[in-house]
């Protein structure tokens, strides 16, 4: 595996939900303006870990964490981080499109709306933000409609869109074509492609060919715990551990 | 951690005569979907349909496996769970097995007779709306034509209009600001014990409000504000805004409620502060519900009668201003209570109380369940 | 400087003005919710010792003065014609829900409509139907027989509305397991759906009890200040307990103060129990259906 800056580094995070532990000593490190993939079969705690990331986990009541999240070598863990700043920094999209009931102007600029320490008017940020995932031209003449009149893959690109446009550092991606038909899926991972450089991403799929398609390195994830972290290559051609070679040839999962 | 992909659920129901026990067992599913789902979710509808031939499972029970698509989960989309389905049939099932499909099944006369009953039952209420509705407006209509308290009827609806109005203004801020305190910020144990103080305070009877505004509010008033004689409108839209609170309280936190989780987390993973988050999104999304709330609040503000007769009415040796008083609609009906005599402007009034408050129900009552809608 | 330089400058550290903003506003709404209830308390209090006043004369103060055994009769006038009035709105408020969750019909949701707005309507309108078709009509005169029958159409539709909850909120995996069993609607409806609504339904009934208790407004009509006539032998319904109340206020040589307190007092207890067994009772049931 060769070595890469890190932008996030996990340090024996564990999580909890309640009395049930869902992350058990996860310890890797993220590299900076890289595509990182967590696969794993359903319910092995990949969304959960990626939720601890941005800490929207604690939003469960009764979830518990424990360990460090380290952004650019500080602690996101740490009393004094303000959670606000902390997401602003680290972007989300979420498995189902969630765009808000406006319109889709609305929607990109939502994100400086709901942060800004001002009120924001200027609409320059539109046009970048649904460029880059290539949405421009696709609804520059409806820009007033509601953003619950494009299609669902639409949505979704609309809802990354929101997402960049708050110029964040890392993107977090929960499966976000989980939802999708693969037309759609085409043309998000595409997207993926281009993002990849201006961005740190962390995308958790359980879609296998996914991950060996678009990420740089993969995590593959298992009841829990890590069982192996490194090159996509690697995992996918000659995996170190008999668990992962099993589930990506589709013995189990 | 148990493991991954295997999980054991286990429900029951009994017929009381049938005696039988179901217990399902879902074989494979994930364990995360699984979570957040009651386990009467687990009771797939499309398995039932598997024993349907002897339309009862054989003596002794079954086994069925099936497919259950229905799951719907909370990382969205519907999944698909193999279950296993446990049948177990007590002993006192009557034989099946022979037995015609075609041939009904024996229930004797009851079925038809509670039929009627039932029918009988929904009668009642659409009698009591025409015997309500014909007897206003009989009695309104007596002699001379509509039947007109003095004065006519505008000072009564601008007074009852004017004390629900103000009763609104401290009622709504602080009933807002509560629902979100409960929606938002309350942890659970502080919201188990508030929500049912609310809710008794709902229901202190009227008549003690009533009490309440004469022997407490208006020395308390009068007290404070020495020299000042207290508008009765004051002191009767105080209780009243009391009485109202929980009521915009309990509906506006249903309001908030419904707003989804994951509009809540798309705002929260923007990096926007709770406050942002509120005022940008859950507020505007949920304001047909507060809307409603505040409609409904009206309407019961409206309806009030014993405060409206008692406080804000006029009855002089009370201690309050009698130039103060305030006729309402609901006041003038009180009065039959206070020794007047039952007469057409009565009916007048109360036909315009019905009215006013059916107006203002409907409007909320459409917008609760379009705010219903949203999730 | 530009909005993304301005953030990328920023660490992680430096909470926002915002938060304290925040902070500040749930504080507010934590006082907005604590604060009627407090002074809701803080009144009933107040007013209760204000009639009755104890420790100001020292020991039972004024209370000495209370006629128990008036007060007593109130309470037991109250007791009758609430169960009155429940014997008659119970059973068929049930049976309106049940036919409301047969079969979808544009006939059924009109009625389910008419049932919304009879719950909308002020109960003072219930007492000129009930002066009008139980006192004069039927000549049941101004008894408690008249009074019980105007308390059953307040509560009537409440009965509804909250039974038919309780039927909804019986998961229809439960009706077609039985229909599944062979049994016919009605069986399904007695032995599976019926037993199951019945935690809630039972929450509801005691709502309508805890309303039937304290409702004062119709019965004003009803009960006949203005008549001479002497009470019917079912009782007379103006020495219950709201009504006892509201003399006090309406008449100047009405009761005294110390009895009206003490039926105050009485009133508020018995909500009191009886919000607190439904309250009881829907934990029960929630924790159940919860596993």
């Amino acid at each position: 595996m060769t070595t890469l800056v890190p932008k996030l580094r996990v340090e024996d995070l564990c999580a909890w939900y309640g009395e049930r532990q869902i992350l058990d000593r996860i310890s890797f490190d993220v590299p900076a303006q890289r595509i990182t993939a967590i696969i794993g079969p359903s319910g092995c705690g990949k969304s959960t870990f990626i939720r601890c990331i941005n800490r929207m986990h604690e939003l469960v009541s009764d979830a518990r964490v424990q360990g460090q999240v380290q952004l650019d070598g500080e602690d996101v863990y740490d009393r004094h981080v303000a959670l606000e700043q902390l997401r602003r920094r680290i972007g989300m999209v979420f498995q189902k499109a969630n765009p808000f009931p406006m319109s889709i102007r609305d929607n990109v600029l939502a994100g400086l709306r709901l942060t800004a320490e001002s009120p924001v008017r200027d609409d320059e940020a539109v046009e970048p933000a649904l460029r880059s995932v290539a949405l421009w031209d696709e609804v520059r003449d409806r820009l007033n409609h509601r953003a619950e009149t494009l299609s669902v893959g639409q949505q979704q690109r609309l809802c990354i869109a929101r997402a960049l446009a708050l110029q964040p550092e890392v993107l977090l991606m929960d499966e976000p074509c989980g939802s999708l038909d693969p037309i759609a899926t085409a043309r998000v991972e595409d997207l993926l492609g281009d993002l990849r450089e201006r961005f740190t991403i962390v995308l958790v799929t359980h879609n296998m060919q996914q991950a060996a398609r678009v990420s740089d390195r993969t995590g593959f994830f298992l009841g829990g715990q890590l069982v192996e972290f490194d090159d996509t290559d690697v995992i996918f051609t000659q995996p170190g551990d008999r668990r992962t070679e099993d589930y990506i040839t589709g013995k189990f999962g | 951690m148990s493991q991954p992909g295997i999980k054991g659920i286990e429900s029951s129901w009994s017929v009381p005569e049938r005696r039988a026990e179901t217990s399902i067992t879902v074989v494979s599913g994930d364990d995360d979907d699984i979570r957040h789902l009651s386990p009467y979710r687990y009771f797939p509808s499309g398995i039932a349909a598997t024993y349907d031939e002897g339309h009862a499972p054989p003596r002794g029970g079954a086994t069925v496996r099936g497919f259950y698509d229905g799951a719907e989960t909370d990382r969205g989309g519907p999944r698909r769970a193999l279950v296993t389905m446990r049948e177990r049939v007590g002993p006192s099932t009557p034989p099946s097995g022979g037995t015609k499909l075609s041939r009904p099944v024996r229930t004797g006369g009851g079925e038809r007779v509670a039929g009627w009953l039932l029918r009988l039952c929904a009668v009642v209420p659409v009698v009591l709306t025409l015997g309500l509705v014909s007897m206003l407006a009989r009695g309104a209509w007596t002699e001379q034509g509509l039947a007109m308290p003095p004065g006519g009827l505008a000072p009564a609806v601008m007074g009852t209009v004017l004390i629900a109005g103000l009763a609104l203004l401290w009622a709504v801020p602080v009933g807002l600001a509560a629902a979100i305190y409960l929606a938002e910020f309350a942890p659970a144990t502080w919201r188990r014990w508030l929500r049912p103080a609310l809710e008794l305070l709902a229901g202190v009877p009227t008549v003690i409000y009533a009490l309440l505004a004469v022997w407490v509010v208006v020395p308390a008033l009068t007290r404070l504000l020495p020299g000042l004689s207290v508008p009765r409108i004051v002191a009767a839209s105080m209780v009243l805004a009391l009485m109202l609170v929980p009521t915009v309280v309990s509906l506006a936190e249903d309001a908030l409620r419904t707003v989804p989780r994951q509009q809540r987390e798309a705002a929260l993973a923007l990096g926007a502060s709770r406050l942002r988050m509120l005022a940008y999104v859950v507020l505007p999304a949920a304001a047909p519900g507060i809307v409603a709330a505040v409609m409904l609040a009206l309407a019961r503000a409206v309806g009030e009668t014993m405060i409206m007769t008692l406080v804000a009415g006029r009855l002089p040796w009370m201690g309050l201003d009698p130039r103060t008083a305030v006729e309402t609609l609901t006041g003038q009906l009180g009065a039959a209570g206070l020794g007047a005599p039952v007469t057409g402007s009565m009916y007048t009034a109360g036909a315009v109380l019905l009215l006013l408050s059916l107006a203002v129900h409907s409007v909320g009552h459409r917008l609760v369940r379009r705010a219903g809608r949203w999730s | 400087m530009t909005r993304g330089e301005s953030r990328r400058s920023t660490g992680l550290g430096v909470p926002p003005a915002q938060q304290r903003r925040g902070r500040l506003f749930a504080l507010v709404c934590m006082v907005a919710a604590i604060f009627p209830v407090v002074l809701g308390a803080a009144l009933l209090g107040a007013a209760i010792e204000s009639g009755a006043g104890f420790g100001a004369h020292g020991g039972l103060g004024k209370l000495s003065s209370v006629d128990a055994g008036s007060l007593l009769g109130s309470a037991l006038g109250s007791l009758w014609l609430v169960s009155m009035a429940l014997a008659i709105a119970l059973p068929i408020g049930v049976g309106v829900a049940l036919h409301l969750e047969g079969p979808r019909s544009r006939m059924r949701s009109l009625l389910a409509l008419n049932i919304a707005n009879l719950a909308a309507v002020p109960s003072v309108l219930f007492g000129l139907v009930g002066l009008e078709l139980f006192v004069r009509a039927l000549r049941l005169g101004h008894g408690m027989l008249a009074a019980a029958f105007t308390l059953a159409l307040v509560v009537l539709p409440i009965v509804a509305v909250a039974a038919r909850a309780a039927l909804r909120a019986v998961p229809d995996e439960l009706r077609e397991g039985g229909y599944a069993l062979g049994a016919t609607p009605w069986q399904v409806t007695r032995q599976v759906v019926l037993p199951a609504a019945l935690p809630g339904m039972l929450s509801g009934a005691i709502l309508a009890i805890a309303r039937a208790f304290g409702e004062a407004a119709p019965l004003l009509l009803v009960a006949g200040f203005a008549a001479t006539s002497s009470p019917s032998v079912s009782g007379d319904p103006r020495q219950i307990l709201p009504l006892h109340v509201f003399q006090v206020l309406a008449e100047p040589d009405g009761p005294s103060r110390a009895d009206a307190a003490m039926s105050v007092a009485v009133l508020l207890g018995t909500l009191l129990v009886l919000a607190g067994w439904a309250m009881r009772l829907r934990h029960r049931h929630e924790r159940r259906r919860d596993g």
